[in-house]
């Protein structure tokens, strides 16, 4: 655990009852500009999951957006959906704490959370 | 004397609700009553006629869904806040639509009502395919509410392909979780 990311993530693709494979995940922190800065890109395992998200000592207080870039994901199942991508939005005031920021996904709903 | 007390109690009770329903309720008379039963007449022909309204009302919205729809917005939202099993009221909701050099343009702007919605989000004839964002001011919301939220908005980016249909966006809100999903 410590030396996993303090930030995970874990896509579930609720319609077919499986994890999202290979769906693209953005991560960013807004700077003190108030513009989004890009840390990481990655796209989800066989699980669903994307580690190494961040590391420790990169992780500081502040305002993270996860996008999820679910319109690709569905477009290459051939399924149609209503969002072409997922941004959640969320504060980080303790970085010693772990954050698990899961998506339940699809293709017309989708339901976020603060896991652990 | 408990039963003097009673009486007291319920002439207080009908005068207050007199003058709260004479404020805040159409087709209500205001009641100089000096009686109990004065007062008692009056609020039941006041009770009587916001029925009679809220009926006539509720056929135009059942009675004739086209006329309903055709006039409504063909977007429209719906926030309730789970965590205290009530409708987000006085939250605010901005809608924007994407144009064609991929920026967001503000269309409208407002805070949900006491049923935590918001009517008049668009008219049928602004309403064009694309792809639009409602943003939910959920930090200031919770924030008024004295309750730490792990979101400061929340954004729902959807796409409209067949604008003559009526998309219904809500948003199930607790302070560390959502959810939404195209509704009817």
């Amino acid at each position: 655990m410590a030396t996993g990311s303090p930030l995970t993530t874990h896509v579930l693709d609720t319609a077919s009852g499986t994890p999202a494979v290979n769906l693209k995940i953005s991560l960013f922190r807004k700077d003190k500009l108030g513009q989004w800065t890009d840390l990481f890109n990655g796209k989800t395992n066989s699980d669903g999951r994307l580690p190494g998200l961040l590391t420790q000592d990169t992780f500081t207080m502040g305002l993270y957006k996860v996008t999820f870039d679910t319109g690709t994901y569905f477009l290459e199942k051939g399924v149609n959906g209503f969002y072409p991508y997922v941004d959640v939005v969320f504060e980080i005031k303790d970085p010693h704490q772990h954050y698990h920021v899961p998506l339940l996904l699809s293709p017309y709903g989708y339901s976020t959370y603060r896991g652990s | 004397m408990q039963f003097v007390s009673l009486y007291y109690a319920m002439v207080v009770a009908v005068s207050v609700h007199m003058q709260l329903v004479s404020t805040s309720l159409p087709f209500t008379k205001k009641c100089n009553c000096t009686t109990l039963k004065e007062s008692l007449g009056v609020f039941q022909t006041n009770i009587q006629n916001s029925v009679d309204k809220l009926t006539r009302q509720v056929q135009m919205v059942t009675g004739a869904p086209q006329t309903a729809m055709a006039t409504g917005s063909p977007l429209t939202t719906h926030v309730l806040d789970t965590s205290s099993g009530t409708p987000a009221a006085n939250l605010t909701i901005s809608l924007f639509r994407r144009d064609e050099l991929g920026q967001w343009t503000n269309l409208s702007n407002g805070n949900t009502n006491s049923d935590g919605r918001l009517p008049g989000l668009l008219t049928q004839d602004t309403f064009t395919i694309g792809l639009y964002k409602l943003t939910f001011d959920t930090g200031s919301y919770f924030l008024e509410k004295s309750v730490h939220g792990f979101y400061p908005y929340v954004d729902v980016v959807f796409e409209i392909t067949d604008p003559h249909q009526h998309y219904h966006v809500p948003l199930l809100l607790s302070p560390y979780g959502y959810s939404t999903y195209r509704g009817s």
